[in-house]
């Protein structure tokens, strides 16, 4: 038995959750066909969070049915628009179970009659009284000598009626001096308005009680000493008081409404909602008359045999196994007769300025060979292509109609990404993390409060602002990579980088699937030729003395440009004619320390840095121009970079700092130098670069047999393998 | 003859007693008397030089080696010292010379320095210690900071007048770092052994301990040393692996094992002074010093210097150009080797033959160093 609870609520209770064998949060069907899903109040809840399951024609569906009481008191339960399309919404819904143990015949029947739900699909199991309730074995009813009160069963709705008993009583000679509890949670303000009402009757306010926070062994014995139970509510689809009356071994009265009557059955013993001169007649004779308290008692008795919690469990069992042997038996899904699987893919994409979405668009191409795709994207402006079977926002995923094998939410550090990460946490899946760390979304994107929640969560002590602010700054001191809440909500769990799965396994527990990130800028390496190599130097205006360094990507702290800039110093000190150029938006918080640094290291003309974004062209010219490259991390989290992995592509002989490279799987032609970085070894390093001459003929063949591995076609079958489907058996 | 200033900003606001700081106290110490001298400390808020006066120095140099005191309390005490003593900004002209004994980060007084190179506004002499931040920066666990150490780098490669504490520091900044592209002229100046101030040792059957002077810090190797000793079976006569040194706010991960262990046979004694220094060495049987990272290497020369034999590293360039007497010296730093090293130092016959060696040994004293190193400034 599996549990599915709502992320978005409170965890579900040890006493409750000790039921099942396991407890998710995830709202996504992984369940096999031909299981059974119960929805215990399909009213109540969002039926759209479980609609993977309700649309799966494999699955058995049975839902408890309590009433349509707001049909009954629109006025009272549906004039708000917002509740009208809620309980509207869920009325709709009910059309997917396969069957309804409704709670009494009556609400069965409103069922039929109201939501015209076929007859055979319904039945009535009823509603059981707690255990804690219940007579103990040889435990007789109190005579009547020790009962002293008339017991209301009230509630804070006004559809419990109270004022009725309330009012007979004040007009029953034989009620006089007798003591009335109304219990039920009352507000002061609601209580005075009874006690005006019982006042205005005539009744005696010092009669008059309002029993609270009762635990079950207080209700038992107030059932118990009470002369008589009255249930005056105008709507009941049950009415357990009833059937906990009758287990104290006391009378009851009823209204005779919704399902009152099948439970008390005896016309004299039921009342008009508004008849107190009724109720006045059965309350006087069942309190001045012992003869017949005790004929009403003796009858009663049996009652709550009948609705205890095997009694109860059984109906319910045998209703649902009677009516299951007529569900149509469905095989299996797509996956197992065969057919192309259907996968929701959760994603930004171009023109979204990220590189995740160039990514997301470069790599679900292929992947469209192996299954259907449809696009959830909150990226305006996206172009269809005929990859995409279909292409809609993220608000439209969990209402999607069909019904989807896998469900992936791509994620990454920024905000391009809020929409699916929140997807995925209120209706699980599939992820793929992108980046190691997850700081800046939280920071930025979820607010502090969120962020240090987390971070206090993963650290496992209470986290300072302070320390969010340190981390922010110098990521290279992160303790923990604030992946944890996507960690927990992801089935499975995709990153790029096999160090960065190790980190996370460390952390929490959790093994992701690592696939190897893909190459996805297509790069001809047959063009990237000593004369087209020329030509693009000289339309970027290098000359050919010039050793021209390059890195690629959007200059931040954590890539060291300040570092760079230094090992550029000491090339030239060296007599090389080196140049750096910083090929992507220069940072904001950094820029006016780069250009103060070039200037007063005399680099003016032999730094470059871009103003804004490099165009592709631009970015392409660089890639195929330059003589070397480097990339470089100063956090360790596992972390990949795109422009690495262009470099790698272009067979450009790169220095990266050994955690990036290792991350990266990086082939031989890129050096490798400490983590802990130094101009002066990075120099050294361009120096064996510039000894070696990879920087005049670069290392096609082993920049060709690694596109090879990380090909865009190896990295479809592989992202399908990870989510579980075997391509082998269908290309 | 115009004064030599000497600035000794570090030693004045953070005495920690680091091996530089040793350094620069043993010099103000020894200063040869016929040599004019002037002690100053960079402000930032004059950007310029202030003198420091003797009674600041006089305490300085007493409290240095002590524990009585925290450096901020020391340094605190010397500023409270100067401040009824009015220090104008110190009017520097081309001709001065301004001797820099220490090495500084500070962004504002590098700059300062920089500036005096660059327009020949005074002259700074630079002693030079090592390249290990960034030459090997793995050592020092630098991290993304090491644009904080660049400006210092750049000073030293701009100066005109350097001298350095061994060959291979010179070796190091002709052939790694300025690459023949500049001049590497400058004298070695060697620092002295006789620090700390013990009398000659002599070798007796009781001394069992082995003792490991300096910080820790992964660059010296002590988790080698840690790892080697506990290879070994136990000395039947109850040796112990003493460290003797400060232990850092943060221990780098291979380190905490040695503070951590509960053993008898492993004594770490956190920032012990002088006196404690002194003491233990008078119980020792030989000194450990392997690290094979260090820019010269001195607790290895003091120890010897006390007579006391050591196993060093054979690139330690504190040793090199001295004889190997009463050294072991090892090709290869590595569990094995060390452990072989000590396994030698067990053997009764050997460490007499050791201690007989070492005693023959002639070491370089602090005053000569700065005999040395201030007429090389005032000649040159």
């Amino acid at each position: 038995m599996v549990a599915l609870a709502d992320p978005m609520r409170e965890p579900l209770y040890a006493e409750h959750a000790r039921f099942f064998d396991e407890v998710r949060a995830d709202s996504w069907r992984t369940a096999e066909s031909n299981s059974w899903f119960l929805t215990l109040s399909p009213m109540t809840h969002d039926p759209l969070l479980v609609s993977g399951f309700l649309l799966d024609p494999t699955i058995f569906k049975i839902a408890l049915f309590y009433d349509f009481i707001q049909l009954k008191f629109p006025n009272r339960y549906l004039h708000v628009t917002e509740w009208r399309t809620t309980f509207m919404n869920a009325f709709a819904w009910l059309e997917f179970y396969d069957v309804f143990a409704a709670i009494s015949q009556d609400s069965g029947d409103d069922l039929i009659k109201y939501r015209n739900i076929d007859p055979s699909k319904v039945y009535v199991s009823g509603v059981a009284v707690r255990r804690s309730l219940e007579a103990p074995e040889g435990e007789s009813p109190l005579p009547r000598s020790e009962r002293q009160h008339i017991l209301v069963a009230g509630g804070g709705d006004p559809r419990k009626n109270p004022e009725c008993a309330l009012i007979a009583h004040a007009r029953t000679r034989e009620c006089r001096g007798v003591p009335i509890h109304v219990f039920g949670n009352y507000p002061p303000a609601h209580k005075e308005g009874l006690r005006e009402t019982f006042a205005e009757a005539g009744g005696d306010n010092l009669l008059l009680f309002f029993p609270q926070h009762l635990g079950d062994q207080d209700l038992r014995q107030l059932y118990r000493h009470a002369i008589m139970t009255i249930v005056p509510s105008r709507a009941e689809g049950f009415s357990i008081p009833i059937i906990e009356s009758a287990a104290a071994g006391t009378p009851v009265a009823v209204s005779a409404v919704g399902a009152h009557p099948e439970l008390i059955g005896e016309p004299d013993l039921q009342f008009g909602p508004d008849d107190f001169d009724k109720l006045s007649q059965i309350m006087a004779r069942i309190v001045g008359d012992e003869k017949e308290w005790l004929s009403r008692l003796e009858a009663i008795a049996p009652l709550w045999k009948s609705y205890t919690t095997e009694d109860v469990g059984r109906r319910f069992m045998e209703g649902v196994l009677a009516r299951q042997r007529n569900a149509e038996a469905i095989k299996a899904p797509a996956i197992s007769r065969n057919l192309r699987p259907t996968l929701a893919i959760i994603t930004p994409l171009p023109p979204s300025q990220s590189g995740v979405a160039d990514y997301s668009k470069a790599t679900l191409q292929p992947l469209a060979k192996y299954a259907d795709l449809h696009i959830f994207t909150d990226s305006p402006g996206v172009e269809p292509t005929p990859a995409y079977s279909s292409l809609a926002p993220v608000a439209m995923a969990p209402y999607s109609p069909r019904t989807f094998d896998q469900r992936l939410s791509v994620l990454g550090n920024s905000h391009f990404h809020t929409t699916a990460f929140k997807y995925l946490l209120e209706h699980g899946g599939a992820a793929l993390a992108h980046d190691a760390r997850m700081i800046d979304f939280y920071f930025h994107e979820l607010g502090l409060d969120r962020a240090l929640q987390v971070a206090s969560a993963e650290s496992g002590r209470p986290v300072p602002a302070a320390d969010l602010v340190h981390w922010l700054k110098h990521q290279r001191d992160l303790p923990v990579l604030f992946l944890s809440e996507i960690a927990k909500a992801a089935e499975p769990l995709l990153v790029h980088s096999g160090v960065g799965a190790k980190g996370i396994e460390k952390l929490y527990g959790v093994q992701p699937k690592v696939l190897p990130f893909a190459q996805y800028r297509p790069m001809n390496l047959e063009a990237i030729t000593s004369q087209e190599r020329r030509r693009r130097r000289e339309k970027l205006g290098w000359t050919d003395e010039e050793f021209v360094i390059t890195s690629f990507g959007f200059v931040s702290p954590d890539k060291a440009p300040e570092l760079l800039i230094w090992a550029t110093k000491f090339l030239r000190t060296w007599g090389v004619e080196a140049r750096l150029v910083l090929c992507g938006l220069v940072g904001e918080d950094i820029e006016d320390n780069l250009h103060k640094l070039r200037e007063e290291l005399g680099l003016k003309d032999a730094v470059t840095l871009f103003s804004g974004r490099a165009s592709e062209e631009t970015y392409m010219d660089h890639l195929i121009a330059t003589d070397a490259a480097i990339q470089l991390r100063t956090y360790f989290m596992g972390g990949l970079s795109g422009a690495l992995n262009d470099c790698i592509a272009g067979a450009v002989p790169t220095v990266a700092n050994e955690h990036l490279a290792e991350s990266s799987l990086a082939p031989p032609f890129v050096r490798r130098v400490s983590d802990n970085l130094s101009p002066l070894l990075i120099a050294e390093a361009f120096l064996d670069i510039l000894r070696s001459g990879d920087h005049l003929s670069r290392p096609m063949e082993q920049a060709r047999a690694f596109a090879a591995d990380h090909s865009l076609e190896r990295y479809a079958v592989r992202m399908m393998e990870s989510l579980g489907f075997d391509v082998a058996k269908r290309v | 003859m115009r004064p030599i200033i000497v600035d000794l900003g570090e030693f004045y606001g953070a005495p920690l007693r680091t091996g530089i700081q040793r350094t620069v106290c043993e010099l103000l110490a020894h200063w040869p008397q016929d040599v004019p001298v002037r002690f100053a400390r960079y402000d930032p808020h004059v950007d310029g030089l202030i003198s420091i006066s003797s009674q600041a120095l006089a305490f300085l140099i007493k409290m240095f080696g002590k524990n009585t005191l925290s450096p901020a309390e020391i340094s605190a005490e010397a500023r409270m010292m100067d401040a009824g003593i009015h220090s104008a900004k110190i009017d520097l002209y081309p001709e001065d010379k301004v001797l820099l004994p220490e090495l500084f980060y500070r962004f504002d007084r590098v700059a300062f320095y920089q500036r005096a190179i660059e327009q020949a506004l005074f002259q700074p002499y630079m002693l030079i210690y090592d390249f290990v931040p960034w030459l090997k920066p793995d050592l020092y666990g630098v991290g993304g900071n090491m644009y904080l150490f660049m400006p210092y780098l750049r000073l030293v490669m701009a100066a005109t007048k350097r001298s350095y504490i061994s060959a291979a520091v010179r070796d190091d900044l002709a052939k790694q770092i300025l690459r023949g592209t500049g001049d590497v002229q400058g004298p070695t100046i060697t620092l002295g052994a006789d620090g700390i101030d013990l009398e000659p040792q002599e070798y007796t059957a009781d001394r069992r301990n082995i003792v490991c002077l300096g910080t820790l810090e992964a660059k010296k190797f002590q988790d080698v040393a840690f790892e080697a000793f506990r290879s070994l079976p136990p000395d039947p006569s109850g040796g112990k692996l003493q460290f003797l040194g400060k232990i850092p706010s943060f221990l780098q991960p291979q380190l905490a094992q040695i503070v951590e262990y509960v053993g008898a046979d492993v004594e770490v004694i956190d920032n012990p002074s002088d006196d404690e220094i002194r003491g233990h060495l008078r119980q020792a049987r030989a000194s450990l010093f392997v690290s094979p990272n260090e820019g010269f290497g001195l607790p290895a020369l003091e120890t010897l210097f006390c007579g006391i034999p050591t196993v060093v590293s054979a690139n330690l360039p504190s040793v090199s150009g001295l004889s190997d007497e009463g050294q072991i010296r090892l090709e290869t730093v590595d569990v094995s080797s060390v452990a072989a090293a000590l396994m030698r130092l067990r053997d009764e016959r050997e460490i007499q033959v050791l201690w007989s060696a070492a005693a023959k040994l002639t070491l370089p004293r602090w005053k000569d160093f700065a005999i040395s190193l201030a007429t090389w400034v005032a000649k040159n």
